[in-house]
């Protein structure tokens, strides 16, 4: 856990007291705070620097360099090869199995082929629908697994851009000490039933946001150089806060990705195109998620709270998801609840493809839940002799 | 207003840049570097002479280095030729070339190396006064046409007292990020936290950090 600090626990006091139920809680970030010990390759506890975007030295937070590839290798199982870009999975119709993937070597270009009893595309969203819209066969003119036609389709990815920030001119005497390498969340409070319902939208959204002292700029403008500047700034400056929504999208069929086989990239393969907008309900639900930043700062008494709304597009979220939904029936999904190809049993698509609806939270954890289960199934059914 | 927009190919506003091995080079290669007398590799000598000046004007040397003592001028000038997009580089020449000229005019001088820090100082406090919400305002939207133009290859000329108040308060940004980044100042004069390290959400102040703002 990493504590919140003075303004974020502020605002958590305040919004307790002002929103009946809304809860602000701290950041989710996969990283060691305690002494417990964790697999992978000699992982430590945070470091509180806050660089975890240039990869973590101390392997404190998680990634698959520090955890599950080291855990992987010790197993003496594990073949990594870089620079492999799968761009089809090899089909036999006779078995109705796959028999394994074509792959170009980004650096040679030469081209590989490997065998496998069983296949699983793990290769992020749009490449691993990518390369399924590519596996072109008599069996799936479309594409493996496309005979619903929903392959590419659904694309999802949360809303974001929209919030508010404001000052908070008190807690000068007070600071913090480390860098976290998060700041707070507000869980979905709204269409949970009862009050919290809206008539505006469907879904909800949730936020995270971050208070810190700034610098010298917030507070004395009027310093334009010199001595008194100098002073100011080795100073830290006034709290400031922000929240900042993520929203559920929803899964709309034209919402899509497709592919251009009249603009092929150096290796000779189609491009992604996509084609997608935010709608009705994502615009509605954005003006919501801008009030309620607004409401929940100001009445926790901040000044000069100004909201932002900055749509962008779909991806800026980088959660893209849904491009091979889930689904009991064959006819409008790709995969099984077992993230199987319906009609090509030994193949598994556990990236983010599978979802079937967004939700507002970052999802990368559930994937990675998907995946083990969908993995522990694969060996079940090996041994079963079913796939 | 976020000046940091309406310059977007700025990089200068270095607070915004995470200490890329790239900078960290720089910043080392600044310090290594002890010849007497510093050539400038971005800007000409004379140039070279107005920036140290316009460093050690905002920044001056008090009971901690002046900006220059920790070769904040030498890290600007080859930030902006090693790294700086041509946008960025031909703004700040540009603001640079306006700036001379008027501290030139002001003071009834001939070349850029005659002006001492006593000619440069009222221009730079007028360049930084502290404006109005309305006129920042007028001034984003004059510097993105400006840029807007300058990006689409179409002929821009900037407006004189704009050009100084960018390029102004570019500087001051660059000088203070510089500062706060040099490996003195992030050591010795701020708070400088290093592993390993922990975390404490919300204690005193001084308790937690003598009063300075943390390095880095």
């Amino acid at each position: 856990m990493m504590e919140l600090n003075c303004v974020e626990q502020h605002l958590r006091e305040k919004v307790a007291e002002n929103f009946d139920g809304r809860v602000i809680t701290a950041g989710r970030v996969a990283h060691i705070t305690s002494d417990k010990k964790f697999e992978g390759a000699n992982r430590q506890t945070c470091q509180y620097r806050n660089r975890c975007i240039r990869g973590c030295p101390f392997g404190a937070y998680f990634s698959s360099n520090s955890s599950t590839l080291p855990m992987a290798e010790a197993t003496g199982n594990m073949t990594l090869r870089p620079d492999s870009i799968v761009h089809e999975v090899m089909y036999d119709p006779d078995t109705g199995k796959a028999t394994g993937v074509k792959v170009i070597d980004r650096l040679t270009k030469e081209k590989y082929e490997f065998t496998a009893k069983v296949i699983f595309l793990c290769a992020s969203t749009v490449a691993s629908t990518a390369i399924l819209l590519q596996s072109k066969s008599d069996r799936f003119p479309d594409g493996m697994g496309n005979d619903s036609g929903q392959l590419g389709r659904n694309i999802m990815d949360h809303h974001l851009g929209v919030g508010a920030a404001g000052r908070l001119d008190d807690y000068e005497d007070k600071y913090y000490r480390g860098r976290k390498a998060n700041g707070v969340y507000i869980p979905r409070f709204r269409n949970l039933g009862g009050k919290s319902n809206t008539d505006k939208f469907i879904r909800g959204y949730g936020y995270q946001g971050g208070g810190s002292r700034g610098n010298w700029q917030d507070t004395i403008k009027e310093l334009s150089h010199g001595r008194q500047l100098k002073e100011a700034i080795l100073k830290p400056g006034g709290w400031r806060m922000g929240i900042s929504g993520f929203g559920e999208v929803l899964p709309y069929e034209d919402n899509r990705m497709y592919l251009d086989y009249d603009k092929l990239d150096q290796w000779g393969l189609p491009t992604v195109t996509f084609d997608a907008e935010f709608k009705e309900n994502e615009w509605n639900m954005r003006e919501d998620m801008k009030e309620q930043a607004v409401d929940m700062l100001e009445k926790a008494g901040f000044k000069d709270v100004t909201p932002y709304d900055n749509p962008g597009a779909l991806g800026l979220g980088i959660h893209e998801m849904g491009t091979a939904r889930m689904g009991r029936d064959p006819k409008t999904s790709v995969l099984n609840g077992y993230n199987q190809v319906h009609a090509v049993k030994n193949v598994y698509v556990t990236d983010g493809s599978f979802m079937t609806s967004s939700s507002c939270v970052n999802p990368s954890l559930t994937y990675m839940a998907f995946t083990a289960r969908a993995a522990e199934h694969a060996v079940q059914e090996l041994k079963k002799g079913n796939i | 207003m976020d000046r940091r927009i309406a310059l977007k190919n700025m990089g200068l506003a270095l607070g915004y840049t995470v200490a890329t091995p790239t900078l960290i080079n720089l910043m080392q290669s600044c310090k290594q570097d002890t010849a007497p007398l510093w050539t400038p590799v971005f800007f000409s000598p004379e140039e070279g002479s107005v920036l140290m000046h316009l460093a050690d004007l905002i920044l001056p040397k008090t009971d901690t280095p002046s900006a220059t003592e920790v070769d904040v001028h030498k890290f600007i000038d080859k930030y902006l030729d090693e790294v700086s997009p041509e946008g960025e580089q031909s703004f700040m020449k540009m603001g640079m070339d306006r700036f001379i000229e008027k501290a030139l005019a002001d003071n009834g001088k001939e070349t850029a190396s005659d002006l001492g820090a006593e000619d440069l100082e009222p221009l730079l406090a007028a360049s930084l006064e502290k404006k109005e919400a309305e006129e920042e305002r007028a001034i984003f939207e004059t510097l993105m046409s400006y840029n807007e133009a300058i990006a689409n290859g179409e002929p821009a000329e900037l407006d004189e007292d704009v050009a100084r108040y960018a390029f102004a308060t570019q500087l001051r940004d660059g000088v203070i990020s510089a500062y706060k980044t040099s490996e003195y100042v992030g050591e010795e004069v701020l708070a400088y936290l290093q592993i390993p390290g922990g975390y404490i959400g919300c204690g005193d102040l001084d308790e937690l950090s003598g009063g300075k703002a943390w390095s880095l």
